[in-house]
C-alpha cells in the first residue's frame, strides 16, 4: 500500500487521471460515456519485468453508457520517480481485465511526449521520413538572400 | 558501415531524390525512364517556370480552359482538398506565395501588394478549368506524392518488386527481399539529427509535412489563403496510406482542416496519422502503427 505518498505527488496524480480519463471519454466513439467513478486507488502493481524507470502505478476506474451496456475501464499509469507519466495501459474491467483492442487505441488517441531518439542510435534505418529539402539552387543562392533580411 | 547498394539519387522537381532496389541493381534504362519523366513533370507543372501549366493562366480572363488530362487529375484532387479543409488548402495560393516572396526570385522578404491579394476562384470539371481571372497554382502538399506513385509504376514496368521510393522524404516502399519491410525514422520536426519514432513500409505511402524545412521571416509554406497569415498550431504531420499520393494528401489535408475534421480527412484517403504539436507532444490517429520514441 503506497500511504506514504506525498500529498502533493497524490494531487497531481488525480488531477492527471481525471485528465486522462476525460481525454478518453472525448475519444472514445459510439458511446455517450458517463463517469460514474472516478477515484484513485493507490496500490502499486508488481510487474513480471521490473523496470527499475517505473516507480510506481496509479490506476482509476471509469464508467460509459454505450448501446451495449455500461461499460468499465480501468487506466492503469505508470509513473517515473519524478511522478511524470511514463505509460497508460486500458483493460476491460469487466472482462476479466483484459486488455481488448479498442480500448488500446484509447492510449494512442492520449497525447505522448515525443523524447525522441538521435538518428545515429538507430542500426537498420534504410531512410528518414521528412519534409522537403529545398532545391541546391535555393541553398546556394540563400547567402545573398539572407543579406537582403 | 556502407551498404551494398546505396540507392539511385538525383535532384528533381526541387527536392533530392533516392530510390533503393533490394537484391539486384537498378538498370540503366529504368533510371533514364525515371529521370525522364521528372525531368517532364517538372516543365508542365513547376510553379517556377514561365510557360508550365500552372503558370499558364498568370495573366488570363475569367473563362473556361481546356485543361490537359493529368492537370485535370491534379486539380480534381485539389478541388477534393479545398472541400475537406473548408477551403484552407487551395493551390491558387500559388500567387500569394509569391507576394509573400516564395516566388521565382526567391526573395525572403514579403513584397508589396500582399494585403491585396484575394484567393481567384477556381473550379474543375472534367478536363475543362473555369476561373475568374488571372491565376497562378501552386501544386505543392501533393505533385510530390503524385510523382513518387507515377516512378514506382515506372519500376514496376521495368520488372522490380522489391523497391523504395524516396522523393525528398515522403515515399512508397513495397518491401525488400521476402517481404521485409523498408524500415524508416520520422524525422523529429525541427531536429534533423533526431528520430521521433519508426515506421515499417510494406506496400505503403508515406508523407511527412513540418514547417520548418521552408522557413524565413516569420512565414512558412504553409499559408492560410483568407487569413494571408501562416498556421502555427501544428508542426508536423506525418501520414501512411496505400500510395504515397494518398499520403500526401492526408498530410496536406491533416494539416490545414479544423481539428474536428481530422478523422474524416484520412479517413477519405485511408491513412493513419501522426500530428507534432509544438510543444514536444504528438497524437497519433487511432490505427496508428509504428513504434514511437516517448
Amino acid at each position: 500500500m503506497d500511504g506514504m505518498a506525498p500529498a502533493r505527488n497524490k494531487l497531481w496524480l488525480i488531477v492527471g487521471v481525471i485528465v486522462i480519463a476525460a481525454g478518453a471519454l472525448f475519444l472514445y466513439r459510439f458511446s455517450t460515456p458517463v463517469v460514474q467513478q472516478v477515484g484513485t486507488t493507490s496500490a502499486p502493481q508488481t510487474q513480471d519485468i521490473p523496470d527499475l524507470a517505473i516507480a510506481r502505478e496509479v490506476n482509476a476506474v471509469a464508467s460509459y453508457e454505450t448501446p451495449g451496456g455500461t461499460d468499465k475501464v480501468r487506466f492503469t499509469l505508470s509513473l517515473d520517480s519524478e511522478g511524470a507519466i511514463v505509460d497508460v495501459k486500458t483493460t476491460d474491467v469487466l472482462n476479466g481485465e483484459a486488455v481488448s483492442e479498442n480500448l488500446q487505441k484509447f492510449s494512442q488517441g492520449l497525447l505522448l511526449l515525443i523524447r525522441g531518439k538521435t538518428l545515429s542510435e538507430l542500426k537498420s534505418i534504410d531512410r528518414v521520413g521528412k519534409s522537403s529539402l529545398t532545391t541546391a539552387a535555393y541553398n546556394s543562392a540563400l547567402p545573398d538572400l539572407q543579406k537582403q533580411l | 558501415m556502407e551498404k551494398e547498394n546505396s540507392g539511385f539519387t538525383f535532384e528533381g522537381i526541387g527536392t533530392s531524390w533516392c530510390i533503393l532496389v533490394d537484391g539486384e541493381p537498378l538498370r540503366q534504362d529504368a533510371k533514364e525512364r525515371v529521370l525522364d519523366f521528372i525531368r517532364i513533370f517538372n516543365a508542365r507543372f513547376s510553379r517556377f517556370l514561365d510557360n508550365s501549366e500552372v503558370t499558364a493562366y498568370r495573366e488570363a480572363g475569367a473563362g473556361e480552359y481546356a485543361i490537359s488530362e493529368e492537370f485535370a487529375l491534379l486539380l480534381a484532387r485539389a478541388e477534393q482538398l479545398r472541400r475537406l479543409t473548408g477551403g484552407m488548402y487551395d493551390p491558387a495560393v500559388g500567387g500569394l506565395l509569391e507576394h509573400a516572396g516564395y516566388g521565382k526570385t526567391y526573395c525572403l522578404t514579403e513584397r508589396p501588394g500582399l494585403a491585396k491579394f484575394v484567393l481567384p476562384k477556381w473550379h474543375i470539371s472534367g478536363s475543362k478549368l473555369a476561373i475568374d481571372g488571372p491565376v497562378v497554382f501552386d501544386l505543392g502538399g501533393m505533385g510530390k506524392g503524385y510523382c513518387i506513385d507515377r516512378v514506382s509504376r515506372i519500376l514496376e514496368d521495368f520488372g522490380y518488386r522489391h523497391y523504395l521510393v524516396d522523393g525528398g522524404g515522403d515515399m512508397y516502399g513495397t518491401s525488400k527481399l521476402e517481404g521485409v519491410p523498408w524500415e524508416v525514422a520520422l524525422e523529429y520536426p525541427g531536429k534533423p539529427d533526431m528520430a521521433a519514432g519508426i515506421v515499417k513500409l510494406r506496400n505503403e505511402g508515406l508523407a511527412v509535412s513540418d514547417i520548418f524545412r521552408r522557413r524565413w521571416k516569420g512565414w512558412h509554406h504553409i499559408v492560410d489563403p483568407h487569413l494571408r497569415s501562416p498556421i502555427m498550431h501544428t508542426v508536423g504531420i506525418v501520414a501512411a496510406a496505400g500510395n504515397a499520393w494518398d499520403a500526401d494528401c492526408a498530410t496536406s489535408a491533416i494539416f490545414l482542416a479544423d481539428e474536428s475534421r481530422h478523422q474524416e480527412a484520412a479517413k477519405h484517403f485511408g491513412s493513419r496519422y501522426l500530428v507534432f504539436r509544438a510543444d514536444g507532444t504528438a497524437h497519433a490517429s487511432h490505427d496508428w502503427e509504428g513504434e514511437l520514441f516517448t
